[in-house]
């Protein structure tokens, strides 16, 4: 069964909780472009060239909307997989772009449920691997949106948890299908 | 360090970061050969995919400059008020759209179903290697 991605709720009003499957975090870049680039058509907090979709060893239950980036895996950081030896491992591109031919964002469809309901899209699925071996560190607990190729760095937009540690060996690849909603 | 897009028979395209091309070809034959015995592809038991080809890039594919020539910038934008003129008109929310598209990096149609999904250009593509 492949794993569901993620489904955020990203909302602003005081809502009930949406019924996920798996915790969920937008982080503060995701809210700053709302903010600050939507509403402020700002020159310094734009969007990314190219999304990224990273793996990290570390459940969203350790983050908070301000985490970093950093290989200890304390505290609020994100530790990604992969970042001491890769053994196959990369972030994988989603398009800033809908419905062209590679892999980037579906049609976007409305909820209109006054608590829970918003504006949905979900990119197109994502591939990890060919695993060569085991990366390391192991172990990807969530997944996360991100801003660049190079790992352990830069801006993160949102992050949901995987259902179960995917722990990768020689010939693995792992399917990711991210979904956002904004409500 | 070098990164490989790999493109399955059924069109998956998933970037890879690995030390040499031997790295490359284990983690391949290792994955195409789970998909000719019918095994599962990773941990969450999805089905493993035959590999067609793999193309290699001295960084990752999608990390392109942001920046154009003014010479390309300039033929690409003309032909793109081109296409979008509509009576002598163009909208510039159109044109601004169209014109993300311009510098993406992903390709806005692929050549085929196992082509790159990437604009940029392989230094080496392998097409065999990973059959038994």
């Amino acid at each position: 069964m492949l794993d569901p991605g993620m489904h955020l709720h990203h909302s602003y009003a005081d809502a009930e909780t949406h019924k996920e499957h798996h915790a969920v975090i937008a982080f503060q870049e995701l809210s700053k472009l709302v903010t600050d680039y939507v509403m402020g058509a700002s020159g310094s907090v734009t969007p990314p060239t190219t999304w990224y979709m990273a793996l990290s060893t570390r459940a969203v239950s350790n983050y908070a909307r301000d985490s970093a980036w950093n290989a200890s895996a304390t505290g609020t950081n994100i530790t990604e997989i992969g970042t001491t030896t890769a053994a196959g491992y990369a972030r994988q591109a989603i398009a800033k772009s809908i419905n062209t031919g590679s892999i980037d964002w579906g049609t976007s469809t409305f909820d209109s449920t006054l608590s829970t309901g918003g504006q949905s899209t979900a990119a197109d699925q994502v591939t990890f691997g060919a695993f060569s071996g085991a990366p390391s560190p192991n172990g990807a607990n969530a997944f996360v949106l991100a801003g660049v190729s190079t790992l352990q760095t830069g801006p993160s937009y949102f992050a949901g948890d995987t259902a179960a540690t995917r722990t990768f060996a020689n010939g693995d690849t792992e399917k990711v299908t991210a979904t956002l909603k904004a409500g | 360090m070098s990164y490989y897009e790999i493109i399955t028979e059924s069109g998956t395209s998933m970037v890879a970061n690995y030390e040499s091309d031997e790295e490359m070809m284990g983690a391949v034959k290792a994955h195409h050969e789970r998909a000719t015995k019918g095994e599962a592809g990773g941990p969450t038991g999805h089905p493993a995919e035959r590999v067609v080809r793999v193309e290699k890039y001295s960084d990752h594919p999608a990390n392109v400059s942001e920046g154009m020539s003014a010479e390309v910038a300039k033929k690409e934008f003309a032909a793109l008020v081109d296409k979008l003129a509509e009576d002598g008109v163009v909208s510039m929310d159109q044109l601004a759209f169209e014109a993300r598209l311009i510098g993406s990096p992903l390709v806005v149609e692929r050549e085929d179903r196992q082509s790159s999904i990437y604009r940029a250009e392989a230094e080496e593509v392998f097409t065999e290697g990973w059959e038994n």
